[in-house]
């Protein structure tokens, strides 16, 4: 068999390679239905007001890890992607799809963290299904959650050179929590996992797009804002929020801080009048809220470093840490 | 005026008092890195060119080498190696790709693991890559009975056999980390121009500085800019590791040649796996593909952009060739950060 | 060449280690060195410890770097 004639770790990375296994899925006949980036959907109800529909499935191993487990990332994640259009969630639904001998004390913490965030948030879980697969069938828990929502007025202005891009908070925490198991060391550092509501809600008037920061890291999400609306942006590499011991674990394994996962962070665009403002709400929640560059006609991110610049271009490949 | 700053004002004045242009050759893939990744070629003197060498161990190793570790990996027995070299395509597929479909393929961020992985998987053999920093690891594991198909390869020998090479390179940057291993002293007989560098920005363009001016001044002697971690003999213990499980060989370098007494091979035959598994190995056929050019980017010929593969379709997503697939391969690296004089 | 980042011993037995990367706790493996102690500051390479790093020559090296470069001024060229 062809090395092209199978499906390979990559493509599901969140890089390159899952956006052209996208791609060729031709999903073309939407109806009235928009598509975002191939994470949400929006149908215009015809009194400016829209519906938003996503979807996300989460395979995380380990199950449990510090700040969290695989049952919050996926109630916060979605009800992320439905914030970060401007919409307010309405209600989720939940997929389960369990391996035999999972523990029952596990699933239950998991399913009690959805519940928990699904409380705090006020957005109920109305829907579901379950199955259970043969032991070795699939890795312990696979949770689909997909959520609707409506947004009053889409977050989906258009931007242009010379408007700010600003983060909500520290790079790669839940990246570095969650490999914490699978390279065996410690640290200080809990995942990042969180609703992002009231963030958005803060300061959704000064914004004009908001995005959440996920797998593939701010590379991911800025070239795919980047590929979007046309632009290009310019980042101020000693701006870049992320605590010392996040820095730390991307040197130790050769990862790229720029490419490591969050899941309560997002970035935005907001018009240079409303950046100062835009961060000082945002650090309120996040003390590492930071603008971090700006919108230009260039269409590719760059970096600007302390001693030249840089492409930061669209991560490929699955996350493989170097040592040589 | 930051202590970059200043480093770089010398590298420009040096360089002025040069005139002539001067090729130095950054030997190491994590010096490309930081090179790269600061954008640091774009802004030094015109007449300083800074080329890429072949210290991407992933890069130089021989694809039927890889071939034959795909072919053990795919006969059923199980094979570690690290992660930097799961990715690289041999003449059919990768290790990766090879695992995808069943092979029993291990990926281990320390040699350690592989200690561990032993106890479930008795015939597991350790897939050597690396230069002299990663060798003792593989040493430790030798000493431990794993047996292990080695690749590693030996940057002086390689030096060597660059300084007359088809480019004229007036200079070298040496890997700091392999010099923690081998000590200042591995490369005194190389009558050329080198530094010894750390691989934060700061040491590289400070290592530049010196550099430059010891062309200027017409000096041919080892400078160690990387005193803390590097001295003058090295680490002796981790040396002796390697004396005792292997020798030096001839070997190959992928995309340029055998180099004389330049690859560690396994002294035990019981612990070498080119001889235990040597019947299933035997049958291995490897075809390169001709057109790719890593050979003359590793040797500093070209810039990777002047491959024709480059970009298209050779990208970090479909490599065609070892420098892209590597994280600290030239093309890899270039592709990723973009060449500051491009631009 | 390789990643190699600094860390101080925060525990040692025998080859075994623990190390500390400013805040990131990890084991390393200590067979590589001789009397590798609690304290001691060395480059861990892919799990292992491959030399100690000298606090002192870390100042020193942007001296003689900076003396160099003075004497090469002197000399003329």
């Amino acid at each position: 068999m062809e090395m092209k004639d199978v499906v390979r770790l990559a493509d599901g990375s969140g890089g390159r390679e899952m956006l052209e296994l996208i791609k060729s899925f031709g999903f073309s006949n939407r109806g009235e239905w928009k598509n975002y980036d191939n994470d949400s959907a929006t149908l215009d109800l015809g009194d400016k007001r829209h519906l938003v529909f996503t979807t996300d499935s989460f395979i995380v191993s380990p199950s449990f890890f510090p700040g969290g487990d695989v049952g919050h990332i996926a109630a916060c994640g979605t009800i992320n992607d439905l914030s970060v259009l401007g919409a307010r969630p309405l209600g989720l639904s939940v997929g389960l799809v369990i391996e035999e001998g999972f523990p029952k004390d596990d699933l239950d913490s998991i399913i009690s963290s959805i519940n928990k965030v699904s409380l705090q948030t006020k957005v109920p879980v109305v829907t579901g299904d379950t199955k259970v697969m043969e032991r070795g069938k699939v890795d312990g828990i696979m949770i689909n959650v997909s959520g609707v929502g409506i947004a009053d007025e889409l977050l989906t202005k258009s931007v242009k050179a010379g408007d700010v891009v600003i983060v909500s908070g520290g790079l790669g925490e839940h990246a570095v929590a969650v490999l914490s198991k699978r390279f065996d060391y410690e640290t200080d550092i809990v995942s990042d996992s969180k609703p992002l509501i009231e963030e958005i809600n803060a300061v959704r008037k000064l914004i004009l797009v908001a995005r959440d920061i996920t797998r593939g890291g701010i590379a991911a999400v800025l070239n795919e804002l980047c590929e979007r609306h046309g632009i290009g942006m310019v980042l101020n590499e000693e701006s870049i929020p992320a605590e010392p011991q996040v820095r730390n674990v991307a040197e130790m394994l050769g990862i790229d801080l720029y490419e490591l996962a969050s899941e309560g962070r997002f970035v935005c665009i907001a018009p240079k009048k409303n950046a100062t403002e835009v961060e000082s709400l945002l650090q309120q929640f996040n003390k590492q809220a930071r603008i971090i560059g700006e919108v230009t006609d260039s269409k590719s991110v760059v970096v600007k470093t302390i001693i030249g610049s840089r492409l930061l271009p669209m991560p490929t490949g699955r996350i493989v840490p170097r040592i040589c | 005026m930051t202590e970059i700053e200043q480093h770089l004002r010398r590298i420009h004045e040096a360089a002025a008092e040069i005139k002539r242009s001067i090729t130095i050759m950054e030997i190491c893939g994590g010096h490309t890195n930081v090179i790269m990744k600061h954008g640091l070629r774009g802004i030094l003197p015109r007449n300083v060119r800074l080329v890429s060498g072949p210290g991407c161990p992933v890069c130089v190793s021989p694809q039927h080498d890889l071939d034959c570790m795909i072919e053990l990996a795919t006969s059923g027995i199980p094979v570690a190696t690290y992660g930097d070299m799961i990715r690289v395509r041999g003449s059919r597929c990768s290790l990766e790709d090879a695992k995808s479909r069943g092979a029993a393929v291990h990926e281990v961020y320390s040699a350690e693991e592989v200690v561990e992985l032993r106890k479930k998987l008795p015939n597991i053999v350790f897939f050597g890559v690396g230069f002299e920093t990663t060798a003792p690891m593989t040493a430790f594991l030798l000493e431990r009975r794993v047996p292990v198909y080695s690749v590693h390869r030996l940057i002086p020998a390689c030096m060597k056999s660059l300084c007359n090479g088809a480019i004229k390179i007036d200079g070298f940057i040496n890997p700091g980390h392999v010099s923690a291993i081998i000590g200042a002293k591995a490369y005194r007989e190389i009558k050329m121009p080198q530094v010894i560098a750390g691989f934060t920005a700061e040491r590289v363009v400070r290592a530049l500085s010196s550099l430059v001016e010891m062309i200027r001044d017409g000096g041919t002697t080892v400078v160690n800019a990387y005193p803390e971690a590097v001295q003058e003999h090295g680490n002796t213990k981790a040396q002796m590791a390697l004396e005792k499980h292997f020798y030096a060989a001839d070997s190959e370098w992928r995309g340029l040649g055998t180099i004389k007494s330049s690859g560690l091979e396994v002294r035990e035959e019981a612990l070498n796996a080119k001889i235990l598994h040597g019947d299933l190995l035997n049958e291995v056929q490897s075809n390169e593909r001709t057109d790719c050019r890593c050979g003359d980017v590793l040797k500093g010929l070209i810039e990777p952009s002047e491959c024709r593969l480059y970009g298209k379709p050779c990208t970090p997503s479909m490599p065609q060739g070892a420098c892209m697939v590597s994280a600290e391969g030239s093309c890899g690296i270039a592709y990723k950060y973009g060449d500051e004089r491009r631009r | 060449m390789c990643y190699a980042i600094p860390a101080r011993i925060i525990k040692a037995q025998g080859d075994s280690g623990l190390v500390d990367y400013g805040g990131v706790r990890r084991k390393a493996n200590l067979s590589l060195l001789e009397n590798a102690r609690v304290g001691a500051y060395v480059l861990v390479h892919a799990g292992f410890a491959i030399e100690f790093i000298d606090k002192e020559k870390a100042k020193e090296s942007i001296r003689t770097l900076e003396e160099g470069a003075a004497k090469s001024e002197k000399s003329g060229r």
